[in-house]
């Protein structure tokens, strides 16, 4: 005989925001703990600490402000561009026959090109300001928005498509109402996915003829041996992916309330 | 050779269905093989048959979902379809998905009576998760019937529904029936079910029809009585099931 028993929802469990939270606390309190114990050199590891009083100087120094704008700038403009091209693309290949066979094949193929591969290339097009970082972004961004929009398109439920036909809806109603929000889903794993290579983008763009942005203070820290500073732009690199991918979820999260998903335990 | 949307003038009675010769073949396969149907307005027919006999294509046919035929077709140019499952959209809101489709604004008012009907208005405004499965397969109905078909094709909607679920939902499309009066074609592999709904039921076998019998009795029906049993047990022979009791061969 086994015993069943009854699971009590009344026993107490911290509320979900903080469970989250525990874990990088922890994270960063182990850090601290490592670094105040003396266990490592303060040139190959600095505590949070000492990362904060690092942020507060070059923050009243208006260094740390002017290399986050520049840096924002830089994946906002770049992950706007690539995000247009990607659904735009994955637009055009998922809805029309003539579009997917003349889209899918050509992206598919430079897909396999490493973008970050492109830089000199990149460089010798646009030239040593911005716009080649803006151009290597939007590539790094483009391929996972394509490449979600144009499956999640494809993917749709042929049953609700027949459905709303025999509802008398057209093409276009069909495309608004139907094809395009059971896309929705999709559209947001290729948005995050973006994201997150946006920044990965930003880094590479950043280590090559810059004299701004967190890239360009981490390349000068690595010259002076200022282990601190490296990893005071990394943390902001982290706070940064952080907060766009909290957005993208608050978006999801409003956009998709209908979708019935399983949440876990 | 075309699906035309028209009711056959001069006709003594209207047509709803109207089907001559009608083929339709998946590669080798004739699933339809020169089928001749004809509905008249009003009446509700149940189309029986084993499954993959070709009903569900003939529905899909009549529906105009399917063109790769050969033969006429002519059917009620106002016609609406409840499919086996629901085939809500999911990102609708339920009085949102019974007027998807329709001309002009979405007139919620309208939805909300429609939805009246099948016992669902205080859900008008949830999301089509949120539904059991026999509610949504009733938003569903109230989906077709919003739209005052001439015919409403019906594609077995109550397999997928537990057995009290499903006598309720019998009750539901009876009255709704009575109610509207459209043609009905109801597909479905379930014999009680024909016999309890349904003016006249049509077999179909090996693409074709194999045997047209109408049931006069009226309504509401009972399972219990000697006909309805006698009924029951020809029709199964029919369809090729060894029926206990005195089954006419066929």
């Amino acid at each position: 005989m086994v015993t069943i028993a009854a699971q009590s929802s009344r026993r107490w469990s911290p509320p979900r925001g903080l469970r989250r939270a525990a874990g990088p606390l922890i994270f960063v309190a182990v850090w601290q703990l490592v670094c105040s114990l003396g266990w490592v050199s303060e040139h190959v590891l600095v505590g949070p600490a000492t990362v904060v009083s690092t942020g507060w100087d070059t923050l009243q120094s208006g260094l740390l402000t002017e290399s986050v704008l520049a840096s924002l700038g830089r994946v906002v403009v770049g992950a706007l561009i690539g995000i247009s091209a990607g659904l735009a693309l994955g637009l055009a290949a998922g809805l029309y026959r003539l579009g997917e066979d003349l889209v899918d094949s050509t992206v598919q193929m430079l897909r396999t090109v490493p973008f970050v591969g492109l830089i000199p290339l990149l460089i010798a097009w646009f030239g040593i300001g911005d716009a080649p970082k803006y151009a290597l972004i939007a590539l790094g961004t483009a391929y996972p928005v394509y490449l979600n929009v144009y499956a999640g398109i494809r993917h749709v439920d042929a049953g609700l498509v027949e459905c709303a036909e025999t509802l008398g809806a057209n093409r276009r109603t069909l495309v608004r109402h139907v094809v395009l929000p059971s896309a929705l889903p999709n559209l947001f794993v290729g948005l995050r996915h973006s994201l997150g290579i946006a920044w990965i983008a930003l880094i590479f763009a950043e280590q090559v003829n810059t004299s701004r942005g967190l890239g360009w203070m981490m390349k000068n820290a690595q010259t002076y041996g200022q282990t601190d500073v490296i990893i005071l732009c990394l943390a902001i690199y982290a706070l940064l992916g952080l907060t766009i991918d909290l957005f993208i979820r608050l978006l999801e999260r409003w956009t998709l309330a209908w979708r019935p998903t399983f949440t876990g335990r | 050779m075309t699906v035309t949307e028209v009711t056959r003038p001069g006709a003594v009675r209207p047509l709803a269905v109207d089907v001559r010769n009608l083929s339709r073949s998946f590669g080798e396969r004739r699933v339809i093989d020169g089928l001749d149907l004809e509905v008249p307005a009003g009446q509700f027919v149940a189309l029986l048959g084993a499954s993959g006999c070709g009903k569900s294509t003939l529905l899909r046919i009549l529906a105009g979902l399917d063109h790769q035929i050969d033969g006429d077709v002519h059917v009620a140019t106002r016609r609406s379809v409840a499919f086996q499952a629901p085939r809500l959209l999911p990102w609708k809101r339920v009085w949102r998905n019974v007027t998807f489709g329709m001309p002009g604004r979405p007139d919620r008012a309208r939805a909300v009576a429609a939805l009246d009907e099948v016992g669902l208005a205080a859900r008008a405004d949830e999301w089509p998760k949120t539904l059991s499965g026999g509610e949504a397969q009733r938003a569903s109905l109230a989906r077709a019937l919003i739209r005052e078909p001439d015919l409403l094709l019906l594609d077995e909607p109550f397999a997928s529904l537990d057995a009290l679920t499903r006598l309720r939902a019998h009750v539901l499309v009876a009255q709704l029936w009575e109610r509207h009066r459209p043609a009905v074609v109801l597909v479905t592999h379930d014999v009680d079910e024909a016999l309890l709904l349904a003016d006249r039921v049509v077999v179909m076998r090996d693409g074709v029809l194999v045997h047209d019998v109408e049931i006069g009795w009226s309504r509401p029906r009972e399972q219990t009585t000697t006909s309805f049993a006698r009924q029951r047990a020809s029709l199964l022979a029919w369809l090729g099931v060894a029926a206990t009791g005195d089954a006419g061969d066929g």
